[in-house]
């Protein structure tokens, strides 16, 4: 399934000016793909460029949206994804203005409500982040 | 600071090997808006940027992630819930020109987000 835009908010609770994915390419029982281009109003924006804050949410909003396309797909509405754990991420680049962040994502573990999925963050094939990430999830 | 109004920093002391921030969280900030609509959580990504933007002070010059070893979030924290937080920060310069940082947010012994991280310069990636 693909979404964009406004179609996103079906998935995930997040609004502006912190929603950091443009793009679901795909949405898997395994995987997710997702993409966001960095514009001048992006709140993470400095100097001209995607802090590491910004890259690692947009990490955790795939991350959300993909632990919560299950409740989704069986009509529930979206449900809050909290960040519970980082573990072995590394951030490579800064991603500047105009740049898309291209995110593929793996589920690593699930179980009872905490879903743990490896993440790989690319501009313009180059990996600029890749990391672990445990995700929970509420009802909202 | 990143995210415009997100903190204030109320003062700052030295205790052993750490820097303790004690900082404000302002609940009016504009990231609340959407983090989540009429429900305001502090986003992790912020207090980690928060972290390090203590860390820059600590080292005198800006700094940036470059490595996370392990990030935990073992609390959920708001800023209605909890206005006033403290950051301590343990920063230790390596030999290559990056720091060690060791960091946790929380109040007296309760923490509610711990950091291991390897931190950068800002400058020295600027231009990769």
């Amino acid at each position: 399934m693909m979404f964009r835009g406004e179609q996103i908010y079906q998935l995930m609770p997040q609004r502006p000016p912190i929603v950091m994915v443009d793009v679901v390419q795909s949405l898997t029982d395994k995987s997710a793909d997702t993409a966001l281009t960095v514009k001048t109003d992006n709140i993470f924006v400095e100097n001209g460029v995607l802090r590491e804050a910004g890259m690692i949410e947009h990490i955790a909003q795939t991350a959300a949206i993909f632990a919560g396309y299950p409740a989704f797909r069986d009509g529930g509405q979206p449900r809050l994804g909290y960040i519970g754990e980082l573990r072995k991420f590394k951030i490579t680049a800064l991603p500047r203005l105009a740049d898309t962040l291209v995110t593929h994502l793996d589920l690593v573990a699930e179980a009872a409500g905490v879903t743990l999925v490896e993440a790989h963050t690319c501009v313009a094939g180059n990996c600029v982040a890749e990391g672990q990430m445990k995700v929970f999830l509420k009802d909202s | 600071m990143l995210i415009k109004n997100y903190y204030t920093i109320l003062d700052r002391r030295t205790d052993s090997s750490a820097e303790v921030f004690r900082v404000s969280l302002n609940k009016d900030c504009d990231v609340y808006r959407g983090h989540f609509p009429e429900k305001p959580v502090c986003p992790g990504v912020c207090n980690m940027q928060m972290i390090v933007e203590c860390a820059s002070l600590v080292a005198g010059a800006g700094l940036r992630i470059g490595s996370i070893k392990q990030c935990r979030l073992t609390t959920l924290v708001t800023p209605v819930d909890y206005p006033v937080v403290e950051v301590r920060v343990t920063l230790l310069p390596s030999d290559d020109g990056s720091y060690h940082l060791e960091a946790t947010i929380g109040q007296a012994a309760d923490v509610y987000l711990s950091l291991k991280a390897e931190l950068l310069k800002l400058d020295a990636i600027a231009n990769d």
